[in-house]
């Protein structure tokens, strides 16, 4: 890889005590649980992290994605000292400004400007740091009228603006970010989007990034690796570990149990979108009916159909064996991830329903716009295919 | 340029220490951002801290000096039992006050790094400011006396004696406070016998009685390994006799108690310090 990795992970290990509920105990508890140590001492345990090896070098963007519980922020919790290993070794060069939660420390008694000095020596600036970027951090936060006003009569969006404005001026060389980048208002995400952009421009900065928001992972990171119940279950490009964490196969493609009336469904880019979807009817439907939703990651749908709203011509064979297509024209999506949905039907009768069977990548942006420009045109297509 | 940070499953004292010394400007923000909201929270300010020794310095005269007659080793009554609750009150403060330091800040450790022993370090020098109102008290209350003629202060001892009590009842209030607060993280017991652990020591230390008077010979055992015991009879033989308390067999078997139980505090509190965040 580079010659100048500036995180080295090797062989991390992290063991947890089980049933968080009970962290701390009464002296009691503790007094009678002496005489078990031999026999439950193992079973109390579990292993949030296991043997995680890698290497960032610097300027490099990673991200780190994974299910709830698979040990992402126990990872940047370690990376940031707030919890050792229990075995293993990182080696860090230079300075970490961790947003593992923004606004740590704030309180609701001291002003705006109180709380800045604060919170910025707790993340480890400097006085003279935090004097030199005062104007620079109450600007960005858009709070410059509220200086001297309490915290507490800022509203929660003003809270979120100002703890993640003295977080991302942090002078550090690497930044452990977590799920930050869902803060405030639309134009504020924006601004953070903007400041992440600044700072990955800064070759000499590294980042790494924890987010559920694979929006947020594909356009800031360049690798990424997706922890699963604490192992590393991928390391590579982005592009790549959101298909496989977001299908664990091929992009767009979803492969069903042979039992199933429907066989796959693919997702296809050629000229335009392709929607495939192979079935195999035991006895064939007299109506044959496929609607789709393609939604975004957060489940809000962009667009659907089905051959009744596209009026279709009906083909009047049976079809027991074959492949609907569905072409989506001029599909000016955003780049970003989409999931799609299925239902193939008899008439109006279910026959077979997936809501989110796959999630399909658009990397290529049409448009400026949100989500894109959306003409809204499809055609169906139903096919009969030989037995093969 | 920038030096490599190590994360490792064992700690290293060395590293720590640098830490400590690097972040020292978070321990004045702790102490300012403490001392900022208590008085931004409470209506009457420092009134209360004011107020509170000079009441309780008021019914010691009432109750032990003009009603038991105790005796008072020849200084005013005023500055005898004053002297001693200043030291005392500093302790207690200062102990309850970093005991609860860790939990009360579990959030904070839970999301960010820092060497946790600046939160046990500020919230003894938290409870200094006070100690330093207490101070500028007693010193009016000196003032008063000797313009009425009621006393001759020497004025270099009594300074040189106030600072090495204070230090002395710092370091034994951080050591203390900083073994319970670690305790306090595994085991929530620790703030129910608190109060009764600190009531119990008040007996041991001689606020409302002369040391020099005891004749039961295992309490002066006790007395003479108790730190504050020393910081108090600094002050008062300061005011006394104008001398610095001479060394003596007293001021070493207690320095010596107050040096171990300051190193073995750090020592401890290390030990534990990392599991903190898992575990608060």
């Amino acid at each position: 890889m580079s010659l100048n990795p500036v995180i080295e992970v090797a062989d991390l290990w992290k063991k947890y005590r089980k049933g968080r509920m009970l962290r701390y105990k009464s002296l009691r508890e503790s007094l009678s649980s002496w005489g078990h140590i031999f026999n439950n001492a193992e079973k109390e345990y579990f292993w949030a992290l296991q043997n995680i090896s890698f290497t960032v070098p610097q300027g490099e963007s990673l991200g780190i994605i994974g299910k709830n519980g698979a040990g992402k922020s126990t990872l940047l919790k370690i990376l940031s000292r707030v919890t050792p290993p229990t075995k293993g070794e990182v080696r860090i060069k230079g300075k970490v400004a961790s947003l593992l939660e923004v606004g740590t420390g704030f309180h609701p008694e001291l002003t705006g400007r109180e709380n800045i000095f604060f919170n910025g020596s707790l993340l480890g600036m400097s006085y003279r740091e935090i004097k030199q970027r005062f104007d620079e951090i109450i600007e960005f936060a858009g709070v410059a009228a509220f200086t001297d006003t309490q915290l507490k009569y800022y509203s929660t969006g003003m809270q979120l603006r100002l703890a993640f404005s003295v977080a991302s001026h942090l002078d550090a060389q690497i930044l452990l970010i977590d799920e930050v980048l869902s803060v405030g208002d639309f134009e504020f995400q924006k601004k953070c989007f903007a400041k992440i952009e600044e700072i990955k421009k800064d070759k000499g900065k590294t980042i790494l990034l924890v987010s559920h928001d694979t929006k947020s992972i594909l356009m800031n990171t360049t690798k990424c690796i997706i922890l699963e119940n604490g192992k590393c279950d991928y390391a590579g490009p982005t592009e790549q570990a959101v298909q496989k964490y977001f299908n664990f196969k091929d992009l767009g493609f979803r492969q069903y149990e042979p039992e199933n009336v429907v066989q796959r469904v693919v997702v296809r880019q050629e000229d335009n979108l392709l929607i495939e979807c192979y079935f195999s009817f035991d006895t064939a439907p007299q109506i044959p009916h496929f609607g789709f939703v393609v939604s975004t990651m957060d489940g809000v749908p962009v667009f659907g159909s089905n051959p009744t709203i596209e009026n279709t011509e009906f083909t009047p064979y049976s079809l027991k064996k074959g492949k609907i297509t569905v072409e989506i024209l001029q599909p000016e999506l955003a780049a970003g991830i989409y999931t799609l949905s299925i239902w193939l039907g008899n008439g109006n009768v279910d026959i077979f329903e997936d809501r989110d069977c796959l999630s399909f990548s658009v990397d290529r942006n049409f448009q400026d716009s949100n989500i894109g420009h959306i003409k809204g045109k499809f055609n169906f297509k139903f096919e009969n295919q030989a037995n093969s | 340029m920038d030096s490599t940070t190590v994360i490792k499953p064992e700690s290293s004292l060395k590293q720590y220490f640098s830490e400590i010394l690097e972040r020292k400007e978070l321990i004045y923000f702790f102490v300012w951002k403490d001392i900022k909201v208590r008085y931004k929270q409470v209506s009457l300010g420092i009134v209360w801290t004011i107020a509170q020794p000079l009441i309780l310095m008021l019914f010691f005269i009432f109750i032990f000096h003009k009603g038991l007659s105790l005796e008072t080793a020849g200084i005013p009554a005023a500055l005898y039992y004053f002297s001693g609750l200043i030291i005392w009150n500093y302790f207690s403060q200062g102990v309850n006050h970093c005991t609860q330091s860790i939990v009360s800040n579990g959030t904070m450790i839970r999301k960010i790094y820092f060497p946790r022993i600046i939160l046990s370090l500020s919230s003894v020098l938290t409870a200094a400011f006070d100690f330093i109102i207490s101070t500028l008290l007693l010193l009016a209350l000196v003032i008063y006396y000797s313009y009425a003629s009621l006393l001759s202060i020497n004025w270099v001892s009594f300074i040189i004696s106030m600072l090495l009590a204070f230090m002395i009842t710092a370091l034994f209030t951080f050591s203390i406070g900083t073994v319970l607060s670690a305790l306090n993280v595994t085991y929530r017991d620790v703030r129910y016998a608190l109060p009764f652990l600190v009531q119990s020591f008040f007996f041991i230390t001689p606020v409302i009685y002369d040391s020099h008077i005891l004749k039961n010979n295992f309490l002066k055992i006790l007395l003479d390994l108790n730190p504050l015991n020393y910081s108090i009879d600094l002050i008062r033989t300061a005011i006394q006799s104008g001398r610095i308390l001479p060394v003596n067999d007293i001021s070493f078997s207690s320095l010596t108690v107050l040096a171990v139980l300051f190193l073995s505090s750090i020592v401890i509190f290390n030990r534990y310090e990392r599991s903190f965040a898992d575990i608060v």
